[in-house]
């Protein structure tokens, strides 16, 4: 299966509200109304510039070994090597939110205008998270509408440059995925063009497979800590 | 209670045009630019840093007073003679080569302009001889350094090894910071500190840049 998906953009339009959450303020907290006024107005740049798309391209466990193994520079301890090996499915999978949304957060601070800026920066690094979180939707339905497997599976994203899978590990990728059909384009030093770009392998199984409970050695330089959250959010699903 | 005490009060609600009004008045009313800038605008942005750092307050609170306090740094700016808007240094600021993040850096630069530094930001993508040689012309005391991936930080460490082949380790600090960034890292690399978020920034900023 290798397919390229235009994602709804009310799929992974964020509420104003969650990118005062992503910014550290406290859910529990009663927002200020001139912040939901800004972050109202960050949403809706975000609606009208946002171009998400998608590319996803099923692989085998041994060739996504070659991918995952890279240049050899993983982490020992790297978790992504515990898991995909358990998995009933795996797809190589690319999302971005377009060009349009890190132009317009630059044209933003270069005009003085940082507050919509910033809010604007992490809208889209929100509504890019959740295309990711669309793509395992829509491989979860891929495998489940098909028969392909006889169990729902939860189908979870792990990206290069975390959990100890090196970032030089996109090289692989990309070379058998091509991002750049969706328009992704990968530099010298691995960062992705636009930056509002995700890029990764869907690991599709039951969901104790994705389980973490130990404390890697770097998970204490994380500042993320999703990995379990998230897995909780799919339970909850 | 006093103008300048309303001005620290306006800037923390993040109330632009209320700093601008009372700047104003505090013009009118003969208090000296100056005071106005370092006991009103800078004190009510370290008020903020305060309370960001006690979590009283979060980022969009701390950029929206930022702005507030840009409404009132506005009014001021035309009444210092060209070059002589008062600072407490310079300090040269940028994202290393091979890096494009910025959001980071930007937040820096603002909060350090809202601290009375003139910040020279060269932008993404900056080679280390760029910072270093730009540091020399401008008189910067300071660079800061960002990074958000773990193949652009050893151009930190260029940085760090160029100010040592040219013996201005003791003239120019240099600080780092971006998500992949560590303490330890920095004290690897013989950064001078490392720096967390953009308050904790101005706060080691402060500490590493000599009283004038």
């Amino acid at each position: 299966m290798r397919e390229i998906i235009d994602i709804p953009i009310s799929a992974v339009t964020p509420p104003a509200t969650a990118i005062l959450v992503a910014q550290g303020v406290p859910g529990d907290l009663a927002y200020r109304p001139d912040l939901v006024m800004a972050s109202e107005s960050a949403c809706r740049f975000f609606s009208t510039l946002v171009a998400p798309r998608g590319i996803l391209a099923e692989i085998g466990k041994d060739d996504f070994s070659r991918i995952f193994a890279g240049s050899g520079l993983n982490t020992p301890a790297a978790i992504l090597e515990v898991i995909y090996p358990q998995a009933d499915a795996l797809a190589l999978v690319a999302v971005t939110s377009g060009p349009q949304i890190s132009e317009k957060i630059t044209a933003l601070f270069a005009a003085g205008d940082f507050v919509l800026g910033s809010l604007l920066d992490t809208a889209a690094s929100e509504g890019t998270d959740r295309a990711s979180r669309y793509m395992e939707t829509y491989y979860h339905h891929h495998l489940t509408a098909h028969g392909r497997l006889s169990h729902s599976p939860t189908v979870l994203c792990y990206s290069p440059g975390y959990c100890g899978w090196h970032i030089s590990a996109q090289r692989g990728l990309f070379q058998a995925l091509s991002p750049e059909k969706i328009g992704i384009t990968l530099r010298e030093s691995f960062l992705m063009d636009p930056l509002k770009s995700v890029s990764g392998v869907l690991v599709a199984g039951p969901p104790g497979i994705h389980v973490v409970t130990e404390l890697f050695p770097y998970c204490g330089e994380c500042r993320a800590q999703f990995c379990r959250s998230r897995l909780q959010d799919k339970t909850d699903q | 209670m006093d103008i300048l005490s309303q001005v620290i009060e306006s800037l923390q609600r993040g109330d632009g045009s209320q700093v601008a009004a009372l700047t104003q008045q505090a013009l009118e009313a003969r208090i000296p630019p100056k005071t106005i800038l370092n006991d009103g605008l800078i004190a009510g942005m370290a008020a903020v840093g305060e309370r960001f750092k006690k979590r009283e307050i979060f980022l969009p609170d701390v950029l929206l007073a930022a702005r507030a306090m840009y409404a009132g740094l506005d009014l001021l700016k035309p009444l210092f003679a060209a070059g002589n808007m008062p600072s407490r240094g310079k300090v040269v600021l940028g994202t290393v080569s091979g890096d494009l993040h910025d959001i980071g850096k930007n937040l820096v630069g603002i909060m350090l302009k809202g601290a009375g530094y003139e910040v020279i930001d060269l932008g993404n993508d900056v080679s280390p001889t760029r910072f270093v040689d730009t540091a020399m012309s401008e008189g910067a005391t300071i660079i800061g350094l960002s990074a958000l991936l773990t193949t652009t930080m050893p151009v930190m460490a260029e940085v760090a090894a160029l100010l040592q082949e040219r013996e201005l380790k003791n003239a120019i600090k240099l600080i780092i910071g971006g998500a992949p960034v560590t303490a330890e890292y920095a004290a690897r690399i013989g950064a001078d500190a490392y720096g967390y978020d953009a308050v904790k920034a101005v706060e080691i900023v402060n500490r590493l840049v000599p009283d004038q």
